[in-house]
């Protein structure tokens, strides 16, 4: 069943007098639960994609799809709603707020939604990620690594439906980036969160059920299409 | 590539961030507007005073008004004693025949004493020929004289002689070029024991010669050095001077004090514009003190993260310094010129609201000191928060580090559940805490000030009181003081005549006029009475120092005041017995005053009568007179008022019990019952009443040095006085303390009609008139009035107070005042709300990625308003706590200060809901730009705001 779909995106930026095109045509669905990576050369397109679909940012042209209805027919508070109970987002730069401590960066979809927060689930998802101890300081007196398992915890807060990670484990060692994957892929499966995670570590992509490949804003390669075919 | 200098890199600063710049150059603006804004305003203040003092006495220290010797002037001039000085040569007196017993001095000035005496012609010009005179407007009133700028005018003039004059005074015209504006009754205000012939107050010509026979009197205008400015005695040097070189009699010497020994009415009006204008440099000041200060903090918060960016690529902390210090001093330096201009534009404006006697000429040094001032005030305010954070270690810079250390410091408590918004307000307060006391900071004074400022206007518009007459004329100052006697004036009256008074029923608007006397009388009963005995015990009993109160009886009282007064009472004592035996009094007599009026204010005490009645025929005869008394009344003594030094004094008044005293006090004095009397006089009983009259004198003439006892001056009684004796009835008793037209009734006065005081054989003169006017007054009714009341009153000791003029005055005043405070509120309002917006406004921007973060995790634009709105009211909260709590230590201090001095508060600071109002008005405006800005933030894609800088 395809919970997210996007047609013929196109996202151009103007940087001067030469255009870029971030996007380029991208169309493509993703199924309930599943765990898609995306991989392509630096400046391909990978975040951009993330960013339109999850709604962060409005396409040149095109339409997103979300369970068949068009994403930006939705006024702004709705999408905030969306955004809060259907959407994670785990960002490249982590983006937590800097004034609240770990702990309340990760509650805070929760408490935007102004619901109780599921203690045994959150305690899971922290000793998971290894970050019991850190729930008390703020995000100024924390590593990257630390930040961004942080910033993963706060994505799967709400019990998302779609989970959005843009090299979620691009700044942790190898022992700690295997951990968050099979976390991500535990959440994936048991809660069936569709997981569309960008990467450049193939190791990580193999993990995948499909593999997406961007270049120069096009698909190039997505084995899904290719396992049809 | 062109060569990268710490210039370029300053430059490149500014014209990267330009409106970042323009805003912070906006605030700077507007801050140096202020600072050298007050240095305008302090010094066309002072211009303004001093212009003032000049023009009403004239801008010499001091007149010597017969010089034996000008020679010492030239030595004092070259000793550095003096600065300048100006003769002026007196020729005569000038006087009409019709005021014969008046008249005004007329002296040829040099250029000087010209310059010194800033003697100014209001009309007309000064003299250039021979045959022509300038007059003193009130010079010219004083005689009557009608006469026209351009006509010729004929005198009496009186020749100088040295000293005097010439016996046989002469005929003489003049051409009258112009009307000079006052001085010398400016100088002789309020006073006539001397003559005013003292000081010149008329102008001739340099060519004008002295009538053959006489000799020219020198008068000696002039002006200390500067060096003997701002010392303890600035005369010292030149009182030293002349007491080695006495070249003239100290008598003759007339300092001009600039206002505080002469009454100015202007003064008021002035000194209560500068205490306006202090309250608003005051503000102004700490308005832009916070202003620079935040417009840099604001700034610098934003850049945090370049100066850490700078250090991390090698910068060191003086290039930091050097960078952004270059910054400042190019944004000081650009908009010095900008703030020092509009802040003479404003100022201008505003001296100009406040009234024509404020002069708007500063000096010009003013303008570049305002803007180095400005510019070393802006520098000060932005190194101080600069070289704080060039402290700080690069990564440090980057990462914010600002919020650990607050944090370890703070300990914040992690919350498992909460409201976002709430949390992030309070978080905001907690880690901008710099900001947050700026913004309330701010409020609190607004709020502080706007509620002194609206309760002073309310009370001052309160202060308005009602006197019974449309016109009050009475005498300002008594020529001598004494209890026993009544002394002439220089033109030998008593006071204003029943002739003068007819003048003013000639203007049609004037419907009646009240003439009242006042003598003094030496009253002999022919009973030894109670009430009578205890009132003179008591009139002038005061101990002063720190005695312990004994408890005392009526009739304990009098043995132990004997024995505790001061040496003086009882050397008075002493002397007054002589001079009751010297007038041929008995032991009963005392003294106390009879006051006449006309019939009808006599009517009016009708309801206050307690024995007796008033019968007009026989008070009109000289046959009665009225006596105030109470039925009963009690004697208190007073103890620990301030003026005795924790003394005792001990007064009469009417029948209290001791429980009215307590619950009347106001202050931390006690006040003792020590008995009551019963009025035991009857009406019908007989006193005896001795007016003593005498022609005029000068003081030194009338008292003496007492052989018995040094140090005592004792009255001479005259040969030539003049002594009324009779014995009248008392017709009626009246409990009427407080009661009368222009004056009050005292305990044991003595009251009759005019035609009575007349049958008695007092001559005519009255202490006092009230004026009352037919219709509502006009400007031009009052215009009339007073200069017929001006006509009276020249030159004598009486001054008259126009009701009408009175109420205008203080319209206007609070008028000025209104606008003062207004505008100053508008300012600071303006000031307020910029500053807290634009403070709130750099927080969204700093905030610009926490606000996308927020979005992404999925707030909506109400909940990152309701955020900023939570804050705000924070700071606002903070604020009008803060502004309560001054308001409140306003009260305070007012309490103890009623406390300290024994006054009960004159008001309280409590006119707070148009205070309150305006911090409405200020959170309105507060909340509507953030809220305009977070819409149009939200507007942006997320991913714009999120991504790093
Ligand atoms: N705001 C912008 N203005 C102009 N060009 C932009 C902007 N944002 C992205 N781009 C361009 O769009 C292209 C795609 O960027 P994107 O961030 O999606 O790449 P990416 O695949 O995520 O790269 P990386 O692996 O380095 O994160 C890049 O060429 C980038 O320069
Ligand atoms: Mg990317």
């Amino acid at each position: 069943m395809t919970i997210l779909e996007c047609r013929d995106l196109r996202k151009t930026y103007l940087s001067g007098e030469t255009q870029v095109h971030a996007l380029d045509g991208v169309s493509i669905a993703f199924e309930r639960g599943e765990f898609c990576a995306v991989t392509g050369a630096s400046g391909s397109g990978k975040s951009t994609l993330l960013h339109v679909l999850s709604s962060l940012e409005y396409p040149t042209s095109g339409q997103v799809l979300y369970n068949g209805k068009d994403l930006f027919a939705y006024r702004d508070a709705q999408l905030s709603v969306l955004r809060r109970r259907r959407f994670g987002f785990v960002f490249q730069a982590y983006n937590l707020v800097a004034e609240l401590t770990g702990e309340e960066n990760i509650l805070l979809p929760v408490m935007l939604d102004r619901k109780k927060p599921d203690e045994v689930y959150l305690k899971k998802i922290t000793e998971a990620l290894g970050i019991g101890d850190r729930l008390r300081h703020l995000p100024s007196a924390m590593s990257g690594g630390q930040q961004q398992r942080i910033a993963i915890a706060r994505a799967l807060a709400n019990h998302p439906q779609l989970l959005f990670a843009d090299e979620p484990t691009g700044n942790l060692d190898a022992q700690s980036g295997r951990e968050v994957l099979s976390l991500l892929k535990y959440v994936s499966r048991e809660f069936g969160v569709t997981l569309i995670l960008v990467t450049h570590d193939l190791h990580v992509a193999e993990q995948a059920d499909r593999i997406l490949t961007l270049a120069d804003g096009k698909i190039i390669r997505d084995t899904k299409a290719q396992a049809q075919a | 590539m062109k060569k990268m200098t710490i210039q370029t890199l300053a430059v490149g600063n500014l014209r990267l961030r330009k409106k970042q710049y323009a805003r912070m150059a906006a605030g700077i603006v507007l801050a140096m507007m202020f600072s050298s804004g007050i240095l305008f305003f302090l010094s066309c203040l002072q211009t303004s005073l001093t212009a003032l003092s000049h023009s009403a006495y004239g801008a010499q220290d001091a007149i010597v008004t017969k010089a034996d010797a000008a020679e010492p002037l030239q030595e004092m001039l070259s000793l550095g004693i003096i600065k300048r000085y100006g003769l002026a040569e007196v020729l005569g007196c000038a006087s009409t025949e019709d005021a014969p017993a008046k008249g005004f001095s007329v002296a040829r000035y040099d250029a000087d004493a010209l310059a010194l005496s800033c003697h100014s012609a209001s009309e007309g010009r000064l003299p250039e020929r021979e045959g022509e005179i300038a007059v003193e407007a009130d010079a010219l009133l004083q005689l009557h004289i009608s006469a026209k700028v351009g006509e010729s005018v004929t005198f009496q003039f009186k020749i100088q002689n040295d000293d005097g004059y010439l016996a046989q005074p002469i005929e003489k015209t003049y051409v009258l070029v112009g009307v000079l504006k006052n001085k010398c009754s400016n100088i002789y205000y309020n006073s006539d024991w001397s003559d005013r012939t003292d000081v010149p107050a008329a102008v001739v010509s340099s060519e004008e010669q002295i009538e053959p026979g006489g000799k020219e009197r020198t008068v000696v205008y002039l002006s200390l050095a500067d060096s003997h400015l701002g010392r303890g005695n600035r005369f010292a040097a030149f009182d030293k001077y002349n007491d080695t070189h006495p070249w003239f009699d100290g008598d003759r010497l007339i300092f001009n004090w600039s206002g505080s020994y002469v009454n100015l009415s202007g003064n008021q009006a002035i000194t209560n514009k500068g205490a306006l204008a202090g309250l608003l440099a005051a503000v102004l000041a700490v308005a832009s003190c916070v202003g620079i200060v935040q417009a840099f903090n604001a700034n610098l918060q934003e850049r945090r993260h370049q100066i850490g960016l700078l250090r991390a690529v090698g910068a060191t902390r003086r290039q930091i310094v050097q960078i952004f210090g270059r910054e400042a001093l190019l944004i000081a330096l650009l908009s010095a010129p900008l703030s020092v201009a509009l802040s003479y534009g404003i100022t201008s404006a505003v001296i100009r609201l406040m009234g024509e006697d404020m002069v708007f000429a500063p000096q010009l040094w003013i303008l570049p000191a305002g803007a180095a001032v400005g510019v070393l005030f802006v520098m000060a305010a932005a190194l101080i928060p600069l070289l704080f954070a060039a402290r700080i270690s690069p990564m440090q810079a980057i990462r914010g580090v600002e919020l650990t250390r607050k944090f370890r410091t703070r300990h914040l408590k992690s919350r498992r559940e909460f409201k976002p918004e709430r949390l992030l307000a309070q978080r905001a307060l907690v880690f901008r805490r710099g900001r947050t006391a700026a913004m309330s900071l701010l409020l609190a004074i607004s709020f502080a000030l706007s509620t002194a400022g609206l309760s002073l206007l309310q009370y001052s518009a309160q202060e308005q009181r009602i006197l019974p007459y449309d016109y009050t004329v009475r005498r300002g100052s008594y020529s001598v003081m004494s209890e026993w006697v009544n002394f002439a004036t220089a033109d030998g009256t008593y006071g204003l005549s029943s002739a003068a008074i007819g003048d003013l029923y000639l203007n049609p608007y004037v419907k009646a006029v009240s003439p009242q006397q006042s003598f003094y009388v030496t009253a002999e009963p022919e009973k030894t009475y109670e009430i009578i005995d205890t009132f003179k015990s008591v009139a002038h009993v005061e101990v002063p120092g720190k005695n312990s109160l004994p408890s005392l009886t009526l009739e304990t009282y009098r043995d132990w005041s004997r024995e505790h007064e001061f040496p003086e009472a009882a050397g008075s004592r002493a002397e007054n017995a002589r001079l009751r035996s010297a007038l041929g009094c008995g032991e009963r007599a005392f003294n106390t005053r009879l006051l006449a009026a006309d019939e009808d204010l006599l009517q009016t005490l009708q309801s206050k009568v307690i024995d007796g009645e008033i019968r007009l025929d026989r008070i009109n005869a000289g046959e009665e007179i009225l006596l105030c008394l109470p039925e009963k009344a009690s004697v208190i003594m007073d103890a620990n008022s301030l003026d005795l030094d924790g003394g005792w004094r001990t007064f009469i008044t009417f029948d209290v019990s001791d429980r009215d005293i307590r619950a009347n006090r106001q202050s931390n004095r006690t006040e003792v019952l020590i008995g009551t009397v019963r009025n035991d006089v009857r009406a019908g009983d007989e006193i005896t009443l001795t007016l003593n009259f005498e022609p005029y004198r000068t003081q030194e003439q009338v008292f003496k040095e007492s052989a018995q006892e040094p140090g005592l001056m004792q009255l001479q009684l005259s040969d030539k006085l003049r002594q009324i004796r009779k014995t009248v009835k008392i017709g009626a008793i009246v409990d009427a303390q407080g009661e009368w037209g222009n004056d009050y009734l005292h305990f044991c006065d003595l009251a009759l009609t005019n035609a009575g005081m007349a049958a008695l054989g007092a001559p005519e003169g009255y202490a006092a008139l009230g004026v009352e006017l037919a219709t509502d007054c006009t400007p031009e009714i009052d215009a009339t009035v007073t200069r017929e009341l001006d006509a009276m009153t020249v030159g004598t000791a009486f001054q008259y107070r126009s009701e009408f003029s009175f109420q205008e005055n203080q319209k206007q005043f609070l008028v000025t005042m209104a606008i003062g405070l207004v505008s100053l509120l508008i300012l600071f309002f303006a000031v307020s709300a910029s500053m807290i917006v634009n403070a709130m406004n750099a927080d969204l921007r700093e905030g610009k990625r926490q606000f996308g973060t927020l979005r992404a995790v999925g707030a909506d634009a109400r909940m990152l308003t309701r955020t900023c709105l939570l804050r705000l009211l924070r700071v606002f909260a903070i604020g009008l706590g803060g502004g309560a709590g001054a308001v409140l230590l306003m009260n305070l201090c007012v309490l103890i200060y009623g406390k300290i001095t024994g006054e009960a508060p004159a008001f309280y600071f409590m006119t707070i809901w148009p205070s309150l109002l305006l911090m409405l008005l200020i959170f309105g405006v507060c909340v509507c730009s953030p809220a305009l800005q977070i819409r149009k933030m939200n507007r942006s894609s997320i991913v714009e705001s999120i991504r790093e800088l």
